[in-house]
C-alpha cells in the first residue's frame, strides 16, 4: 500500500462521510400528534347444547327411566375476575308442576332428576331447587366455578343425565309427555 | 514702458491669485459633500422548510371489541399534513402512525393488544385496504408502523395543505381471546420529508 492509495482511502472515506451527513440532514421531521385509542372487550357467558338436545324417556311406573343420551352443554366465559366471582348452571323447568305434560297430565319437576357428574350433582337429583335462575322449586344448579385469572376465559363441557323417576309417583296415564328443560348460566 | 509692462504683469498675477483663492473658498462651500468608495451589503434571506401535522378530528377513537372478528373504530381521524418545502432538497413527504411499544399497542390491565391486531387504512393514501402495523419504516419502532401515504415533492407542491381520513380498526380474527375489560393505546403520527 503506498502513499497514493492511503490518500485515496482517506478521500473515498471523507466523500463518504460528507454524503451520509448530507443525507442525514436532509431529513425533515414534523411534530407528532397522537390518536388516543381507547377499546373495549364485555364479558361474555354463553352456554350451547352440543348434542343431545332431545331426550326420550320410555317411562317404567313405580322406576326410574334414564334418558336415551346424556345432553352435552358447553359454557363459555370471558369474564373479569375482579368482577365476577363465580359461574353457577342452571337447569330448570318454567312451570314445575308441569315439567312433561301431555296436555292432560302433567309429570311434575319432582320426578325429573339430573345428574351432573362433572359438576354440582354427582348424584340423580330432582329439578326440585329453588336458585337464582329459574322458577321456585323448579330448578337445578348443575356447576359452580369459581372464577379467577386463570379461568377468567374459558369454555367447557358437562354432560347431563336426566331420568324421570317414577318411584313415588301415583300411576302415570299411558300417554306422550313433552317438556322443555331450559339450560342458564349466571355469573356473579 | 517698462514700468507699464512690469505694472500689467503684476495685475495679472495678482488676477491669477485672487482666482486661485476664489476657487479654493468658493468651491468647498458649494459641493460640502464627500463621496467614498462603494461597499457592498448582501442581503441573503432563508424560507425555513417546515413540515406540521394537526388531527382537527377524531384525536380519540373508541372500540367495542369483538372475538375472532374485526371491530371498527367510532370515528376516522382527520389528519392535516402541511409543508413548504425545497423541491430541490425534499423528494418527497411520507406520513407514518407507528405505536411506541407494538408488542403493547392498546395495554388492559394484565393483557396487552399488539400492533398485529390494529390496522389502518388510508383510502386516499398508501393502504386503501386494512393493513396492521407491523411494518418497519424510518419513523417508530421496527415492527410497529405504518406508512400512510408518500408524496413526491414538485415545483407544484412544496408547498401544499393535505387532509386524509385514517381508518383503524382492531381485528381479531387470529387473536387469542381477548380478556374482558377496557384497552388503552396511543398511535402516534408523524410526518417526514426527505
Amino acid at each position: 500500500m503506498n502513499l497514493r492509495t492511503i490518500v485515496r482511502g482517506a478521500l473515498a472515506v471523507c466523500v463518504a462521510g460528507f454524503c451520509a451527513a448530507s443525507a442525514a440532514e436532509a431529513q425533515t421531521l414534523s411534530n407528532i400528534s397522537n390518536i388516543t385509542l381507547n377499546a373495549s372487550a364485555a364479558q361474555t357467558l354463553t352456554v350451547s347444547v352440543t348434542s343431545g338436545s332431545t331426550v326420550n324417556f320410555t317411562l317404567a311406573q313405580g322406576a326410574a327411566a334414564a334418558g336415551d343420551v346424556s345432553p352435552a352443554i358447553s359454557t363459555s366465559w370471558n369474564l373479569n375476575p375482579g368482577l365476577t366471582g363465580a359461574v353457577s348452571l342452571f337447569g330448570y323447568f318454567s312451570t314445575p308442576s308441569a315439567a312433561l305434560t301431555d296436555g292432560t297430565y302433567d309429570i311434575a319437576s319432582t320426578y325429573v332428576e339430573g345428574r351432573m357428574t362433572t359438576g354440582a350433582v354427582a348424584t340423580y337429583t330432582a329439578f326440585t331447587q329453588t336458585n337464582a335462575v329459574g322458577p321456585a322449586n323448579g330448578s337445578l344448579l348443575l356447576f359452580t366455578e369459581a372464577v379467577t385469572g386463570v379461568n377468567k376465559i374459558k369454555t367447557r363441557s358437562d354432560n347431563l343425565d336426566l331420568r324421570i323417576n317414577l318411584a313415588a309417583s301415583p300411576t302415570v296415564p299411558a300417554s306422550a309427555y313433552t317438556g322443555t328443560l331450559r339450560i342458564q348460566a349466571r355469573a356473579l | 514702458m517698462d514700468g507699464i509692462e512690469r505694472l500689467v504683469r503684476s495685475v495679472r498675477t495678482l488676477g491669477l491669485a485672487l482666482g486661485v483663492l476664489a476657487l479654493l473658498f468658493v468651491a468647498p462651500s458649494a459641493g460640502a459633500q464627500f463621496l467614498s468608495g462603494l461597499t457592498n451589503v448582501t442581503l441573503n434571506a432563508t424560507t425555513i422548510t417546515s413540515l406540521s401535522i394537526v388531527i382537527p378530528s377524531g384525536s380519540s377513537v373508541n372500540f367495542i371489541l369483538l372475538q375472532g372478528a374485526p371491530a371498527n373504530g367510532s370515528t376516522a381521524a382527520a389528519i392535516t399534513t402541511s409543508w413548504n418545502v425545497n423541491p430541490g432538497k425534499t423528494g418527497a413527504i411520507s406520513l407514518y402512525g407507528y405505536f411506541s411499544t407494538p408488542s403493547a399497542a392498546l395495554a388492559g390491565s394484565i393483557y396487552n393488544i399488539a400492533s398485529t391486531y390494529v390496522e389502518g387504512r388510508m383510502t386516499t393514501g398508501s393502504p386503501v385496504a386494512y393493513t396492521p402495523f407491523t411494518q418497519t419504516n424510518p419513523v417508530g419502532p421496527a415492527g410497529g408502523s405504518l406508512l400512510l401515504f408518500s408524496e413526491t415533492i414538485t415545483g407544484a407542491n412544496k408547498n401544499k395543505t393535505r387532509t386524509d381520513n385514517l381508518d383503524v380498526r382492531i381485528n381479531l380474527t387470529t387473536s387469542p381471546a381477548v380478556p374482558a375489560g377496557t384497552y388503552t393505546g396511543t398511535l402516534r403520527i408523524q410526518a417526514r420529508a426527505l
